[in-house]
């Protein structure tokens, strides 16, 4: 195993995936961090930044689905979205499936959208929808400084380790908290079931009661680390429980039964 | 086994094609040999733990076989009114007749499985696996081809379970996923009746497999329902059919939380809401499995990745 024809990704100290980088097609250090993009023959086109698997064009879909769904869900009817982070795109494409009127994406580094207008096209058409607003900014700063309120927060954001770790604190969820419309709701990626439990649980605990009702949810990421990705889900009036969900909006795999089939209260 | 070692010690390595790799490393080897069927490896591993590996695939984990073999045996059980009989082709590793058991009204639970030395040394090196299952007076052991024990015994039973290794071209299990042998099966289930056959990946693009066992058996069974769980050591997505005889699947399934709390059923991975949302499958992998090909006897389906 070549070292430079194979792009590794330790997930323990015993344990790493080797995916064939079958064709590199850019690497990149931009000012926040480094970005690859590379072929591999089973997985497609894979995104890596600072050494992490950000996604694959064989399976973005059902980290995609998760994230974005149950929030709009669990808000009845909503028209503002704010997404922070998701510089890739796949997220707001999901948002933009409903009938929202204006999407507001902050993402920190230029580059990360760069990359993916230039070899992602599948996730990145949903930049040039009319109800996108991107913004190059840091996440905190911009929920500080905005006068907008937003009835749907969704953070897709990286690691909470490095730049990231700011937005796994109460103070944050606090922000968000008033930020959001009365009946607002929050969703966001909190790490691997199989290896982040004790963060998770410690985060979770923290911030649900900042919510009138909150719960973690599991999807499946078969490249992220462990497999099955934990979100958080936090909403300031409606139960994140019952959920009206509208089976008619045409998505690849996410539904009504895979939500409520993967809602958990302890880790 | 393709094994590497370095200065931090050996890593087993599991190729997925020639594109994907996952290396594990190893801590201690309990058994490596080779029975007459195939290649054994029981090794401790630093993150799955306790694991054995089939022919350099990975079989199950400490980690997670609970998942895989609650997934294999469950709903099916929970689907038939009254299981009171089943049989297991295959299931090696002990874990699950153990699941079966868990059933207070099973009272009977059948294993037949080829590889008597595979059934041994997991007995002996992974006994957490069948945790007591074999000592059960409900529980019967055989040693034999099951193709054999299908055609030769007259038996019924409630629920019959496939767990087997892939067909491959010269494996044990390649007459084992038939359509003539899951005639054979269906005439050996009483008159209603659950089958259930583990049945590989379950993701787009290499669900071959899973899509074969599907429409094979739509040619012998009243109702197929294919569904699918991720299974972490294999680092997939793992598929699974369920065969109804006699049964309506969504009738049955409005029984799950009461047929789990009446059984008195102490699952840690299911329960009626994940058992249900396991049959959510992508528009992808439905289309895949729609493609599937029809194995027979004369012409049978390979597993080749």
């Amino acid at each position: 195993m070549k070292e430079d024809s194979w792009f590794k990704e330790f997930h323990d100290k015993s344990f790493y995936i080797a995916f064939r980088r079958n064709k590199l097609l850019k690497k990149i250090k931009s000012e926040y961090q480094e970005i690859e993009v590379f072929e591999n023959e089973f997985w497609g086109k894979v995104l890596i930044i600072d050494g992490l698997v950000m996604l694959t064009e064989k399976d973005e879909l059902f980290y995609h689905e998760a994230i974005a769904h149950p929030p709009l869900f669990v808000h009845c009817c909503p028209e503002k979205v704010l997404i922070i982070g998701g510089g890739d795109g796949g997220t707001l494409r999901e948002v933009l499936k409903h009938n929202v009127k204006r999407v507001d994406l902050v993402e920190i580094d230029r580059e990360v959208i760069n990359v993916a207008k230039e070899f992602f096209p599948s996730l990145a058409t949903s930049f040039s929808d009319k109800r996108a607003n991107i913004i190059t900014e840091d996440g905190i700063k911009y929920l500080k400084d905005t006068e907008n309120i937003y009835d749907v927060i969704i953070v897709d954001s990286s690691e909470p380790f490095g730049p990231s770790s700011v937005l796994f604190t109460d103070e944050f969820y606090s922000l968000m908290r008033d930020k959001t419309s009365e009946d607002g709701v929050i969703s966001s990626q909190l790490g691997s079931f199989i290896f982040h439990k004790n963060f998770i649980k410690k985060f979770f605990v923290n911030v649900k009661n900042l919510f009138n009702s909150s719960s973690l949810y599991k999807g499946i990421t078969p490249t992220y680390p462990g497999g099955i990705w934990v979100y958080g889900i936090f909403s300031k009036r409606n139960s994140v429980k019952n959920v009206k969900w509208n089976n008619k909006l045409p998505l690849s795999y996410y539904n009504e039964l895979i939500y409520k089939g993967s809602l958990f209260e302890d880790i | 086994m393709s094994d590497e070692s370095d200065n931090s010690g050996i890593w087993y390595r599991e190729d997925f094609g020639d594109s994907i790799s996952y290396l594990n490393k190893v801590q201690k080897v309990y058994f490596s040999g080779n029975s007459k069927f195939q290649k054994i490896d029981i090794v401790q591993l630093g993150f799955l733990g306790k694991t054995l590996y089939l022919d350099s695939k990975i079989q199950s984990a400490q980690l997670d076989e609970y998942i895989y073999h609650e997934s294999l045996v469950h709903p099916a059980l929970l689907v038939h009114p009254q299981p009171k009989k089943v049989l297991i082709i295959g299931g090696g590793e002990g874990a699950t007749l153990r699941e079966v058991l868990k059933h207070k009204n099973v009272e009977k639970a059948v294993m037949v499985d080829i590889d008597g030395e595979l059934v041994e040394f997991c007995k002996k090196y992974m006994p957490e696996w069948s945790d007591g299952a074999y000592d059960d007076p409900r529980a019967e052991l055989i040693i034999g081809d099951a193709k054999a024990y299908i055609e030769k015994e007259e038996e019924k039973f409630d629920v019959i379970i496939s767990d087997l290794t892939e067909p491959l071209e010269e494996g044990p299990s390649v007459y084992l996923f038939t359509k003539e042998f899951y005639n054979k099966i269906y005439n050996r289930l009483n008159n209603k009746g659950v089958f259930i056959a583990q049945s590989g990946s379950a993701f787009m693009g290499i669900a071959q497999f899973m899509a074969t066992n599907y429409k094979t058996l739509q040619t012998v069974f009243d109702e197929v329902i294919p569904y699918q769980i991720f299974i972490f050591s294999f680092s997939m997505m793992w598929g699974f059919n369920l065969a109804l005889k006699n049964l309506n699947f969504n009738d049955e399934i409005k029984q799950l939380k009461d047929r789990i709390s009446k059984r008195d059923l102490k699952l840690k991975h299911l329960d009626s809401e994940s058992i249900q949302s396991m049959t959510i499958l992508s528009k992808e992998l439905r289309e895949e499995l729609e493609k599937g090909i029809i194995s027979t006897d004369s012409s049978p389906f390979f597993w080749t990745l």
